[in-house]
């Protein structure tokens, strides 16, 4: 007998359900790597959550903290331009943004 | 401004378990080629999220909401971008740090210091200019703006020379010199190795200990660099020393110098100012509570290692026992005979303070093996002279986390 593929099941439906995710938690769940750094990340989210001021106004931000009347070199000329980060903002995954976001 | 997504940091005084690996890290200057994430150089870090199930915030759209976003993912990213600043503070004499969380078209901005975070709202930065006006207005700010602790200098060829002999550091390892008020209104100098970072959350005293070398006295002390909490019924650590040291109680260090390290808005705290205010969502929150600190330095004369270092088991008892017990305990084999007699901690109240914050970190053993009780600056004055009467306070010593990435 001529070895052959076997047959497609026409009848396979796509999972309606919530998909599974493919990350650590769910492929290795129970590694060490997976355990601690959760385990101190969370704990620091849980600390820090208590200590969260805001959201503060961007204007108010940059005028309390840095006051162009104590910087002296300060140019009141704005050196932002619309669209300036137009080709960070273009890339379709994170992996590719850090270039472009550092050469503006 | 480097992509460090890759790399992770070169401190070599860092000691975490896992990487610590910011997506971009902003320098003064030029960084040396091989220098890619380095956080005791570091001027600050941008994280970049480009997922939005993974933004730690969310906008607000009602007073009595928190701007937090309550999902793991959520989560793991406030955890991420805290360790990192935590890293900075630790890595550094800075009083505060400023960190950059970008989620693809959003920025916010985070101020840290001792006392909490304020965040900003999302900027659009590439239709607002605020962003780009901090990367300028950050460029052109003086060292303490910045967050810089100008307190902290490098000590002359001929300072660093004898300073290194008398610490034992060796050559490559920089050396640091750092300002302690003296008595009667003079600054004092004092050389030390650069902190090694430990991952605490960056609110709280942050209390980091060097053993240091005292320029004019030419001799080894302990420094004690924290940030204390300035509240009316916490007395300074350095007065609590001055009433202990007058009252002779034994094993309690004596203070050298101490004092808060400037006048200077820089070195207290500000978040604590903002919870009050109108934009703030987290005043409904009925766990924020911001306590102010102040900046500050103590040096002792005593030099110790932590109570966990101790040589036999009868060493660690006889420590704890002169912190804690006020009976005299007899045992024929013990040594030093006059650990013997005294507890730092009754002497201490029948001196008119309650120490408040007895833990195995705050004995320590010297040289000769002996323990000292030391870290009193959550102490309270317990005689009537003193006239305070205020509760507990809920929050005392924070316990280090677990090393992360």
């Amino acid at each position: 007998m001529e070895p052959s593929s076997p047959i497609r099941n026409a009848t396979l439906q796509v999972p309606q359900s919530t998909p599974v995710k493919a990350n650590l938690a769910t492929t290795l769940p129970f590694t060490t790597t997976q355990k601690y750094r959760v385990e101190s990340v969370s704990a620091l989210a849980q600390e820090i959550k208590r200590y969260l001021v805001g959201p503060m106004p961007p204007q108010q931000f940059l005028d309390e903290f840095f006051p162009l009347s104590a910087i002296k070199e300060a140019r009141r000329v704005p050196l932002f331009k619309p669209g300036c980060y137009n080709a960070a903002l273009s890339v379709k995954y994170e992996k590719d943004v850090y270039e472009p976001f550092v050469s503006i | 401004m480097l992509n460090s997504s890759s790399h992770k940091d070169s401190n070599l005084k860092s000691s975490f378990l896992y990487d610590v690996k910011p997506d971009i890290c902003v320098y003064r200057g030029c960084p040396a080629p091989t220098v890619k994430t380095d956080s005791s150089s570091v001027e600050f870090f941008i994280e970049i999220k480009w997922n939005t199930c993974d933004d730690p915030f969310c906008v607000v759209d009602d007073e009595n909401k928190s701007f937090l976003r309550d999902a793991k993912n959520a989560f793991d990213t406030l955890g991420q971008i805290t360790a990192y600043a935590a890293v900075h503070l630790a890595a550094q004499f800075r009083m505060h740090v400023y960190l950059v969380f970008i989620l693809r078209g959003t920025a916010r901005i985070l101020r840290w210091d001792r006392s909490g975070t304020i965040v900003t709202e999302p900027i659009h930065y590439n239709k607002s200019p605020h962003l780009v006006e901090f990367f300028r207005r950050y460029s052109k700010a003086s060292d303490a703006m910045r967050g810089i602790d100008e307190s902290v200098s490098t000590p002359t060829t001929a300072e660093a020379r004898v300073a290194r002999k008398a610490l034992n550091i060796e050559a490559h390892i920089p050396l640091l010199k750092l300002s302690v008020p003296g008595p009667h209104g003079k600054t004092q100098y004092y050389i030390t190795a650069p902190p090694e970072p430990t991952l605490y959350t960056p609110p709280g005293r942050a209390t980091r200990g060097f053993t240091a070398y005292d320029i004019q006295w030419q001799r080894l002390v302990f420094l004690k660099d924290s940030w204390r909490i300035d509240l009316c019924d916490i007395m300074p650590e350095g007065q609590v020393y001055k009433i202990l040291n007058t009252a002779k109680v034994k094993h309690v260090p004596t203070c050298l110098a101490s004092g808060d390290i400037s006048a200077s808005e820089y070195h207290t705290t500000k978040t604590q100012n903002y919870v009050t205010v109108p934009w703030n969502s987290s005043s409904h929150h009925p766990e924020t509570r911001l306590i102010p600190h102040q900046h500050y330095r103590l040096i002792l004369d005593v030099i110790g290692q932590i109570l966990v270092n101790f040589q036999s088991s009868r060493e660690m008892v006889a420590a704890v026992r002169n912190g804690v017990i006020g009976k005299v305990l007899w045992i024929p084999q013990l040594d030093h005979t006059d650990v013997q007699r005294c507890s730092a901690l009754q002497e201490a109240f029948e001196a008119g303070i309650l120490h408040r914050d007895f833990s195995p970190g705050n004995v320590i053993i010297d040289a000769a093996r002996i323990g000292w009780l030391i870290d009193w600056d959550l102490s309270r004055p317990c005689h009537p002279q003193y006239d305070i009467e205020t509760p507990r306070r809920a929050t005392r010593t924070v316990r280090p986390h677990l090393r992360h990435t």
